[in-house]
């Protein structure tokens, strides 16, 4: 299937600083994409060169079949990260000028408003709004045209715990409608609602791959194993048998819990839970990956990494 | 195109009313337009009040006043506040825009660059065809009442080169707009540009200033020369400015 993003050798230069230096990625149709990266890292000079604001100095980016700043409009909707609006005009207004841009004959507008939580703001002007509602309004615009593919540069990044959740929930419930592209440097968001992810820093792709796959890639051997305050004092003990055994690295003991490090991640699946029998065990986890751990380790200057994965 | 343009042109026209500009506009041609013959005809009154009893022995004559002076008084008013407010509607239009990010939000949108400075060019157009047309008209009505009638005909040619004149500035302070990074360097190129086209009437009839007087002279039949050549030059300015300022925008990026 063609994807609904193509981005091919994308690079951007103002003088002599490199802002993209030259990457490849591929947005698969439908899905939700992360596009995650620490400040400064390129983000936002990808998606105005998305949109059409910005002109690559190399390179290419084709959405939908339509090669950007090559005349034709590709089928986008997009927001910015701080949306402004004409403070003159009502939240109805604003969607009512921007649908006439379109050419649209019937307009949901009472639908988009609706969709995005501001039905009843739809009369109030635009200048009296707070900042979670402006970033509704932003996410109405860019959906009004109903397009294909939806551009979001950290659509959550500035709102509050609550607008953060009504946004991401939004954005989930336009799965499958539409491909959604989103930048941010919230890692649990991007965990929350992705299906694939790509991790830029320099201006250079670091991975990208589907969410699942790169959570259990970077899957680490570490088991949390608590007990009840009874066994407190045998979970020592457990530690020097399993240090014994050579089925772990490293075991770490904080009271009641203990961290282990396994050696071999198979065998000690296998072989840890049966000497725990005799416990009185309260949890037995094996702790997952974050996308902040993986973030985290692809983006630290101090690991080596490679050009571009997937 | 065009029915983009309307939409862009409808938006422009909005705004300006309800950011009270029109209305701004409107008063303050409408008043200088009111004023002018008025002050006309108080002038003389107002020296001679001034001067007694400070001057004696000085016999001071001051010529009744005509409706040349109202006139007169017209084009003075407007060349000063008329370029004034014309340079302040204008100079922030697009860089206010662009460096309040609603370009970045309204660009992401089909909607050509070129449609959004035409769209801005015509809306400050009708703004001040509307202003001076007001103003233009109570002049000439207390003109009548205080004076004589001005033949309309002249009177409204006078208009129309002010009107000329006025475009032009508005094309250049767009242009400023558009090639600024700031409102602040906007409206500092928007001076230079002004200062400099205003300069050139100093050196040549050419210039678009030139307007001013060829209208002036029409109005009270003065018989001065005609202008067609500073005419040409202000119509290709204002044709070239808003040529540039499209091009300009589409050329650039927006942040």
């Amino acid at each position: 299937m063609t994807p609904a993003i193509e981005i091919r050798n994308l690079t951007k230069r103002f003088g002599t600083v490199t802002a993209l230096a030259g990457f490849d990625l591929s947005v698969p149709r439908g899905s939700i994409f992360g596009f995650l990266g620490p400040n400064g890292a390129g983000k936002t000079t990808t998606l105005r060169i998305m949109t059409g604001l910005a002109r690559a100095t190399a390179g290419s980016v084709t959405i939908e079949g339509v090669e950007v700043g090559r005349g034709a409009r590709p089928p986008i909707g997009y927001l910015p990260d701080t949306p402004s609006f004409y403070s003159w005009m009502t939240a109805r207004e604003f969607l009512t000028y921007i649908a006439r841009l379109h050419e649209l004959s019937d307009p949901p507008i009472d639908a988009t408003l609706e969709r995005v939580g501001l039905a009843n703001a739809n009369k109030k002007r635009v200048g009296g709004f707070s900042r979670g509602m402006k970033q509704r309004l932003g996410l109405a615009q860019a959906l009004l045209p109903q397009p294909r593919v939806l551009l979001l540069d950290e659509p959550v990044s500035a709102l509050d715990p609550a607008g953060r959740k009504a946004m991401l929930d939004i954005m989930g419930d336009l799965r499958g409608e539409m491909t959604i592209f989103f930048s941010t440097h919230i890692l649990n968001d991007a965990e929350r609602i992705c299906d694939e992810i790509g991790i830029i820093d320099q201006g250079r792709l670091v991975i990208q791959a589907r969410r699942d796959d790169l959570l259990a890639r970077f899957a680490r051997p570490v088991f949390e194993i608590e007990v009840a305050p009874d066994d407190a004092p045998q979970l020592a003990a457990l530690a020097e048998r399993l240090e014994t055994t050579g089925l772990i690295e490293r075991a770490a003991l904080d009271g009641v819990r203990l961290r282990v490090t396994a050696r071999d991640l198979d065998r000690a699946r296998r072989e840890v839970l049966p000497m725990l029998a005799d416990r009185s065990l309260v949890r037995f986890e094996m702790l997952g990956a974050t996308l902040e751990d993986i973030f985290l380790n692809l983006t630290d200057p101090a690991n080596s990494r490679p050009e571009v994965a997937s | 195109m065009m029915r983009i343009f309307g939409v862009q042109l409808r938006k422009e026209i909005t705004e300006l009313w309800r950011t009270r500009k029109l209305i701004i506009v409107l008063v303050v041609l409408i008043a200088f337009g009111l004023m002018s013959p008025i002050l006309a005809k108080i002038t003389p009154d107002l020296l001679e009040s001034m001067g007694e009893g400070q001057m004696e022995g000085i016999i001071i004559t001051i010529p009744e006043p005509t409706q040349k002076d109202a006139i007169d008084q017209l084009v003075r008013n407007v060349s000063q506040f008329g370029l004034l407010l014309a340079v302040l509607m204008s100079f922030g239009t697009v860089v206010g825009e662009r460096e309040r990010g609603q370009a970045a939000l309204v660009f992401a949108h089909p909607l050509p660059r070129e449609v959004f400075v035409a769209a801005k060019f015509a809306a400050q157009a009708i703004m001040f065809a509307a202003g001076l047309a007001l103003g233009a008209l109570g002049a000439y009505i207390y003109t009548v009442i205080l004076f004589d009638a001005p033949p309309a005909g002249r009177y409204l040619a006078l208009t129309g080169l002010i009107y000329v004149w006025l475009l032009s500035l508005i094309a250049l302070s767009l242009l400023a707009s558009t090639l600024g990074r700031s409102m602040g360097s906007a409206g500092g190129l928007a001076f230079v540009l002004i200062v400099a086209l205003l300069l050139a009437g100093s050196f040549t009839n050419l210039a678009p200033g030139a307007l001013l007087e060829w209208g002036r002279s029409i109005a009270i039949k003065a018989g001065s020369p005609a202008r067609w050549g500073a005419l040409a030059v202000t119509v290709v300015v204002t044709a070239l400015a808003v040529g540039a300022s499209c091009i300009i925008l589409r050329r650039q990026e927006i942040d």
